[in-house]
Order: structure tokens, then sequence, then C-alpha cells
């Protein structure tokens, strides 16, 4: 039987770095998934991260939708034409020790080049001290470029060793 | 390892405009199915589903869902569909799963991931009041067209 979710590629960090690129992957699988597992070397508890393809810096490519709860209260925001996918959840040095955010994103048709690009995205910033953030994210590329390079970056201090990133390429036959 | 289980049972890219599409002689060997959709359509519209040609009101679904500004949640009881997929003219990625499909002891449930890109993002969650296996899924917009290349990825999941 086919084996149609395959490991592209598996990132541990064995120090601290502030983005993880994922590039030089094959265009022959019909979508991606990436799950992660990160903590952020900043001081607060909770900590962004945010997601660029190609290199698309700057301008207005990017549109993120976000509902999250904390264990309290039900929120929803959203930042359209933006710089980046926003709102990525990730653990800081202020949250329990040694306790990381998880977050799984589902890319459909990377490959494809009529449509912009869109994802799925669900995150838990882990912390049994205090409040935490389970959140869900539908994002917009608008980009009709096939996904070559997917960018992770912290919003704030650095990503620190042993966060972790998987690529998994997924085919429809 | 997720490896041989995820297995493709259908795919279809929509060649031109239409309202619905089904899938057909879905075969009974896996435990659950994954519906993968990159959607668009030609209006802002839910996305609701059939199994097996039930056209009566056995169906029950919930939702919540974030619009950047208010979040939102409700129920539709007794009902003839179950809405599956939110979407608008802006491709979008949406994810479903139906848990035991093919489990005749149980009811039918789902749970699905909608993200109409640039509008909101959210949770459906719904039942099919029936023990019978699902063989096939009716997919069909409540106002206007699925767009052409809108695609449809039916993948099978076996726990052993």
């Amino acid at each position: 039987m086919a084996n149609t979710f395959e490991l592209i590629s598996a990132t541990t960090l064995t120090s601290a770095q502030s983005s993880i690129v994922l590039s030089s992957f094959s265009s022959t699988y019909t979508d991606l998934c990436i799950k992660m597992s990160l903590r952020s070397s900043d001081a607060s508890a909770f900590v962004n991260f945010t997601l660029r393809f190609n290199g698309t810096t700057g301008g207005t490519a990017y549109g993120t939708t976000l509902l999250y709860g904390s264990g309290s209260s039900t929120t929803t925001a959203q930042n359209l034409n933006a710089a980046q996918i926003d709102y990525g959840f990730q653990d800081g040095a202020g949250a329990t020790a040694n306790t990381f955010g998880n977050a799984e994103i589902y890319i459909p048709n990377y490959s494809g080049t009529t449509y912009n690009k869109s994802l799925s995205l669900d995150q838990a910033q882990e912390n049994n001290t205090s409040a935490a953030y389970l959140g869900f994210i539908a994002g917009q590329y608008a980009s009709t470029s096939a996904i070559t390079q997917i960018g992770i970056y912290s919003s704030a201090g650095n990503f620190v060793a042993n966060s972790t990133v998987y690529l998994y390429g997924v085919k429809n036959a | 390892m997720a490896g041989s289980t995820y297995t493709p049972i259908a795919t279809y890219t929509v060649p031109s405009a239409q309202a619905n599409y089904t899938f057909t002689s879905i075969p009974a060997t896996y435990t659950d199915l994954v519906l993968i959709s990159n959607i668009a359509t030609s209006a802002s519209t839910g996305v609701s589903v059939q199994f097996n040609g039930d056209t009566a009101s056995n169906y029950q679904f919930m939702y919540t869902f974030g619009d950047g500004t208010t979040p939102q949640f409700g129920n539709v009881t007794s009902t003839s569909q179950a809405d599956v997929i939110y979407s608008n003219t802006t491709i979008s990625t949406q994810i479903t799963n139906f848990m035991s499909y093919s489990n005749t002891s149980v009811r039918k449930t789902y749970v699905s991931r909608f993200n109409p890109t640039t509008q909101f993002t959210g949770f459906y969650s719904g039942e099919w009041a029936s023990t019978a296996a699902i063989s096939s899924i009716k997919l069909f917009t409540g106002s206007g067209t699925i767009s052409t290349g809108s695609t449809f990825t039916l993948y099978g999941i076996a726990a052993a």
C-alpha cells in the first residue's frame, strides 16, 4: 500500500535560533503538514511566532483570522493584508519549565499555481501553572506561486534547543 | 506511524462550477475518514453533507467561530443536512474528520475545521442519526456554486 503521509524533514534545534526555515522540499506531494513543538527564550510565558513563505517579507500578502480560548474566555482576532501569518502560539521562558507549545499546520495544494495559498493551523500554548491558550487559525498567502520555502519566526527571543519541526508531504494518489 | 493508514480513497478537482459533488462507493475497510477540501465558492456559504442519500431530518450540528471581532456559536437540530465547510470566494483550507464511519453499532459523528479565508475560522461538529456505514457523501452548497479548480480528497484511516 502506498505511503501517502511521508516525513520530508525533521528538525530538532540543538541551540537557540530566531527562525527555522524549511526549503528544498519536493513539489511532488499534494499537500504539506507541519507538526511543531516550540518554546522561546523570551521572558514572557506566552510568545507569538509568525510564518512567511518563499521569503516574501513586508507587503500585504498575508491574512490571519484567529479564534482562541484561555480556559476562562474566548477571543477572536484578525490581521489582513499583513506582512506575515500572525498569532502563532508558543511557550516562553516564563511558562512552566521544559514545556513547549504545539502546533499543526495543513497546507493543501502548496505546489499549485492557479490559486492563492491557504492554511489551517491548530495550536496550544501549554502552561500548568496559570492560563494556557488553545487557538485556531485560518491563514492566507496571497500568491499563486508554488510554496518552496516556509519560514517560522519567533516574535520575541529565540526558539530554544529541543524545539522541533516535522514536515510531512501528503499525496492524494 | 500514520504512513500506510492514511490512504487516498478518491480525489476530485472541480472541472467547472457546480453546486454539489458526491463521493460514492466508499469502502467500509477503514476506521475513520478524513476529507481535505481546498475550496472557493461563488458566494459566502455553508457547504453541507448528506450521507447515503438520506434527505430526512436526521442530522444535527454545532458550530463555533471567530471573525476577528466576536466569537460566536450555535447549533442546528433535526435538519436534513449538516454543515461541514464554510467557504467564500477566496480559496481556503477545510479539514473534516468522520469518525467510525464504517461501524454499524454507532451513530455517525464528525468534527470539521472550517476556514473561509479572510472571513473567519471555526469548528463544526455534527451527527447523523444512523448506524449505517457511510458509503456515500454528498457535498452541496447552500447558495452559489463550487469554483473551478477546487479540490476534495477523501482519505481512509485504518486503526490497525
